[in-house]
């Protein structure tokens, strides 16, 4: 039988996008149940073990949700070589900012997605930040107050600064302490914001 | 362990098979594929080529198939050997030879080809047959039979189809008007550089053992170290298995019994399960392959899955100690995990897993050494 996998470099994303698949449908079942998924220990264990994904006898369609972190191209790049070497089609030279979606020879479609958007640096927590409704109070104030702590008494490095932003915005909702997954749950985030829907578009891109 | 006797495999013309080519092979090889892709045809490639085509192989790998290997003088019947050959052609239609031999190294192929005998007292006194076979002489003293062409009609009486086998130097031509059994005994006379060219093999079916085959090893077997093997293989899932014999009851029926621990009589193995008849089978026939391959068709049957890696384990281990190279196959998911795990302790012992595919009628294989395999079984990644 053959399986439609998405594969994340970590438990949070994971968590992130099937809860966001899971208020969406296509063909009458909730997109979440469309696909099995497939966390990996961080981005270099996903980039190492991608030939073999690619070449599993049992893949339909496979998407994969790399975060861009700090340097987008050099991601993309790592990432895409793999897709060269097995043979896909006319990988770009950049993702597409809808999402990439690409094939194999033998024409099977495996679909690229770099957090937060296909075009910034950033990673999932820049994604659900994105999310947050306009003319939220709480999001603006959170950022600043993350942004306002002085250098000396941070404890994040500077790559964690999304992190910390959403993690304190969280943190102030009416249940302190969810997780980024059970936002759409408890109605924290809006699974219809444009941003969110550009991503459901592409998964369904990679369905049709 | 040295370098192992097949290190890769190149077939062509071989019943399913046009050409195959199995680039890379280890100690411990492990065939996965869809069915009907030719798993166990490799097995009986191996077979033949360990057997260097002798007629008893042919024979048991066309009765395996029902395809009886009876052979009728004259034209009255086609002689069955043809569906060795790719594409079951006609016997008068063969023009390509078998081969199956390692890759890059004509030297170690086995080769079967179609010929067609005249005797050579049939022939007219200028040396030729007179009948426009073109045939124009040649003939060695005290030759008895000459090569022709293929017949051009089928009735009437054409010249002798034979079965030409070829390894090295030696080359063996059985006469497809004979009986098999007479080209059997015929086969078993030959000179002793020939038989030693032969590597010792042990084939076990996905069924195990037949009873002939079972008292055919047990020879092998009895009053050697081998006997002890055999023992370990069956206490991976009886503990309690302390000695095992073939009884023989009356004549020609025999019975295999073990001796467990606080037991005073002994008990039929056939009474313990599939499992016990199958480690039971894989221990005899390892101990039987020293120094040869053994072949082994669904390894897992009848094998609960927990035990496979222990199964594996023993497997390598003794393969290692007695010198055989392993050739089986699997469906199981199960199978190549425990493969997987039971290969990668001994760095002396080269596990392959090998996926036969057929892609737009040509066959690959694809090859999946210790290294990928570790990330495959990690990752749970679906490669049968």
């Amino acid at each position: 039988m053959m399986v439609n996998r998405l594969i994340f470099e970590g438990p949070d994303d994971k968590h992130v996008v099937m809860n966001l698949l899971f208020n969406h449908e296509h063909n009458g079942e909730r997109l979440c149940e469309h696909f099995s998924e497939k966390v990996k220990d961080g981005v270099d264990h996903l980039i190492d073990t991608l030939n073999e994904e690619l070449k599993a006898t049992d893949l339909g369609r496979l998407g994969v949700v790399l975060d861009a972190d700090t340097d987008l191209a050099k991601q993309w790049a790592r990432g895409t070589r793999v897709l060269d070497e097995h043979g896909c089609r006319a990988v770009p030279a950049a993702p597409n900012a809808d999402g990439t979606i690409v094939e194999t020879n033998d024409s099977k479609k495996i679909g690229i997605w770099v957090m937060p958007d296909n075009k910034s640096a950033g990673a999932l927590e820049d994604f659900v930040g994105k999310l947050i409704a306009e003319g939220d109070t709480l999001w603006p104030k959170a950022q600043a107050d993350v942004n306002g702590i002085p250098q000396a008494d941070r404890r994040f490095k500077e790559t964690y600064l999304s992190k910390a932003q959403i993690h304190t915005w969280l943190a102030w909702q009416e249940e302190p302490g969810t997780r980024m997954g059970e936002t759409f749950k408890k109605k924290y985030l809006d699974p219809n914001h444009p941003q969110a829907t550009a991503f459901v578009n592409w998964i369904r891109r990679l369905l049709a | 362990m040295g370098k192992p006797l097949f290190d890769s495999l190149e077939i062509r013309q071989f019943r399913a098979f046009d050409y195959i080519k199995i680039d890379q092979l280890g100690h411990i090889n492990l065939f996965l594929g869809k069915n009907n892709v030719g798993k166990s045809t490799l097995l009986e490639a191996l077979c033949l080529h360990a057997n260097l085509g002798s007629p008893q192989t042919i024979q048991w790998i066309l009765d395996g198939r029902d395809e009886p290997g009876e052979v009728r003088h004259g034209n009255t019947a086609d002689p069955t050997v043809w569906s060795l050959f790719h594409g079951h052609p006609a016997l008068e239609r063969i023009t390509e030879s078998i081969q199956i031999g390692r890759v890059g190294a004509p030297d170690s192929a086995l080769s079967l080809s179609i010929a067609w005998l005249r005797k050579t007292s049939d022939m007219d006194a200028s040396g030729g047959f007179g009948d426009g076979s073109g045939y124009g002489g040649g003939v060695q003293p005290g030759q008895q039979y000459v090569e022709v062409g293929p017949p051009e009609a089928t009735d009437g009486e054409g010249p002798i189809p034979a079965l030409i086998v070829k390894y090295g130097s030696m080359r063996r031509v059985l006469r497809l008007d004979e009986a098999f059994d007479d080209l059997c005994r015929r086969w078993n006379l030959q000179t002793r550089s020939h038989r030693d060219l032969a590597t010792p093999c042990v084939h076990v079916g996905p069924g195990g053992l037949d009873d002939a085959g079972l008292r055919s090893l047990w020879e092998k077997v009895v009053l050697t170290d081998a006997k002890m093997d055999v023992i370990d293989a069956m206490r991976i899932i009886a503990p309690e298995t302390e000695d095992f014999a073939l009884l023989h009851l009356h004549e020609r029926v025999s019975s295999l019994r073990l001796r467990v621990k606080d037991r005073e009589d002994s008990v039929p193995i056939k009474t313990m399960g599939d499992g016990m008849n199958r480690l039971f089978g894989l221990g005899m026939a390892l101990a039987c392959a020293k120094g040869g391959i053994l072949l082994v068709d669904e390894i897992e049957n009848g094998i609960h899955w927990s035990v496979l890696p222990e199964v594996w384990k023993f497997v390598v281990k003794v393969a290692k100690r007695l010198e055989v190279q392993v050739f089986a196959t699997t469906h199981s998911n199960d199978c190549l995990k425990a493969f997987q795990m039971g290969t990668k302790g001994d760095p002396d012992v080269d596990g392959v897993a090998v996926r036969i595919e057929k892609k737009n009628g040509e066959f690959s294989a694809e090859i999946f050494d210790e290294k990928r395999l570790a990330v495959i079984v990690k990752e749970a990644i679906e490669i049968r």
